[in-house]
């Protein structure tokens, strides 16, 4: 003997009796978790740039253009020996201007009237695996910087630091969404479990009298619940992964980042999403119906 | 075949000792209840509006916990039944209301055949019963009706399918015949006998002394609460 066999269909009954406040509640799950999924979308993919980002530091430094050839052959060797430092690479500042004008090649006007020798002479270093850190690149840019016939050393400090800080944000943004989801939640769909017993009150009592079990009464609800936060949830990542598609076709991605590809949420971060929305709702619906189950 | 009362009295189905409800302070509904009702017996319980007939059958369905005394239902002493224990209980005991209780947007056959379901009995028995209960009071050809269709004595003949329609140790009735016109308050109670006569305990709430004085059943008499008779 199972009740599970009356449950069901009773909850699909329910539901069609009751369509539209379903629905409602339904999609008002959809616009919540869509705006949650869509930040934290923005923040996956922050996080990642900016991880991409540190994984391909690489230190520019500026070198006096007075030095002369033997001392820039034992600055380089001294480089070399300095802790983190895979590779370098000396550059003229006629190469460093052979390389912007290959950069810019369909505006040509922009390096009119700057001279070939306008750039001074840089040292490129590659920096080994364990340095790919902001933290551990730091003391190595002071050492560079204390050395004799260095004027300057870039590394892209601003805008890893500003990537990160922006991931950051956006990550405290995704977490105030959560709990705005899960209040609107509980709120919503606690109201259509309240006003879906209001109109059914005299089916509840008479299935008290005829000796119902709460379980048996609960049931349908908590299910209700489960279906409306997995076609909310469900409708909402759909949603989002069409923005996503239509979106990466027509944005244009400034220059640093030209190159990056933003990715869609993996699965695991999906199936969570829909599972976490669909375990709230049973939850509230659950929590809901309990006041009203008295003997 | 005579009903041995005496027999009957020694292994009581319900008995109710010193019952008393109140809601508050000063409203007692029951004062000092002492009842014993033998199994197969058919009791009519009597008494102007708002002698408590009400309450008494609540009280023994447990619908409403007595203040004070004791109430055995087929020796389960009701004060100390959990509260999940309760449906288990209500299954084991039918009711009947005077405004029906059907659900209405539930046919015949489903109203009937909810008191199965909640008991998780498999579908194909609920069929089978439900059809036999349907037919036994001439409601077969009724059985995908909504109730709103139907008329106030079917409606009450649907409720009594529905409470008879697990076996019920006992069938509580509250006002079954006050919503309806002299012919069919007298067709529902012959349905009552037919219940009775095949043993099922019947307690029979009613102010209509017409009723009462056309069978020769048993009455108790409730006035402000207390048993008179």
């Amino acid at each position: 003997m199972s009740i599970i066999p009356y449950i069901i269909p009773r909850t699909f009954s329910n539901m069609r009796g009751n369509w539209l406040s379903h629905l409602m509640t339904a999609l008002t799950i959809a616009f919540v978790v869509l705006i949650f999924g869509l930040s934290t979308l923005i923040y996956f993919n922050l996080h990642r740039l900016a991880e991409n980002y540190s994984r391909e530091i690489r230190i520019v430094t500026y070198i006096d253009p007075a030095l002369p050839p033997e001392d820039i052959e034992n600055l380089k060797a001294k480089v070399l020996k300095l802790r983190g430092v895979a590779k370098i690479r000396y550059i003229t500042g006629q190469e460093g201007y052979q390389r912007l004008v290959q950069q810019f090649q369909d505006e040509k006007d922009i390096l009119a009237g700057l001279g070939e020798d306008f750039l001074p002479p840089t040292l490129e270093i590659e920096v080994t695996g364990t340095m790919h850190n902001l933290e551990r690149i730091r003391p190595l840019v002071s050492e560079l910087t204390s050395l004799p016939g260095i004027t300057d050393v870039y590394y892209g400090k601003e805008w890893v630091e500003r990537l990160r800080q922006a991931a950051d944000f956006t990550r405290l943004i995704t977490l105030a969404i959560g709990g705005l989801l899960l209040l609107t939640t509980i709120f919503v769909v606690s109201n259509t479990i309240k006003l879906t017993i209001y109109l059914r009150r005299n089916e509840l009592e008479t299935m008290r009298l005829v000796g119902a079990t709460n379980f048996f009464i609960r049931g349908p609800f908590v299910l209700e619940g489960m279906l409306q936060g997995l076609v909310g949830s469900g409708l909402a990542m759909l949603a989002l992964f069409t923005l996503f598609e239509f979106l990466k076709t027509q944005v244009n991605f400034p220059g640093f980042i030209r190159f990056f590809s933003p990715i869609f949420l993996p699965i695991p971060v999906v199936t969570g999403i829909i599972a976490g929305s669909i375990i709230l709702c049973a939850t509230v619906s659950a929590f809901s119906i309990r006041q009203f189950l008295r003997v | 075949m005579p009903i041995n009362l005496k027999n009957k009295m020694d292994s009581p189905l319900i008995e109710l000792k010193h019952v008393y409800k109140s809601y508050e302070q000063d409203l007692t509904v029951l004062e000092d209840i002492n009842l014993r009702i033998g199994k197969g017996e058919f009791v009519f319980v009597n008494g102007p509006s708002g002698a408590g007939k009400t309450t008494l059958l609540k009280v023994m369905l447990c619908l409403e916990r007595s203040t004070k005394g004791e109430v055995w239902v087929d020796g389960i002493n009701l004060k100390r039944l959990s509260n999940y224990k309760i449906p288990y209980l209500r299954r084991r005991m039918g009711m009947v209301f005077q405004d029906f209780k059907l659900i209405e947007n539930l046919t015949v056959f489903e109203n009937v055949a909810l008191a199965m379901e909640v008991c998780g009995v498999k579908k194909s028995v609920v069929e089978q019963k439900v059809d036999q209960v349907l037919k036994s009071l001439g409601l077969e050809i009724k059985k995908r009706i909504y109730p709103r269709r139907l008329s106030g004595g079917e409606q009450q003949r649907v409720a009594i399918a529905r409470s008879v329609v697990n076996d019920p140790l006992v069938l509580l009735a509250d006002e079954p015949t006050g919503n309806l016109d002299a012919g069919r308050a007298t067709d529902i109670m012959s349905l009552f006998n037919e219940i009775s006569a095949r043993g099922t305990t019947v307690i029979f709430a009613t102010h209509n002394q017409e009723l009462i004085r056309s069978t020769a059943k048993r009455v108790i008499i409730l006035d402000q609460g207390r048993i008179v008779i």
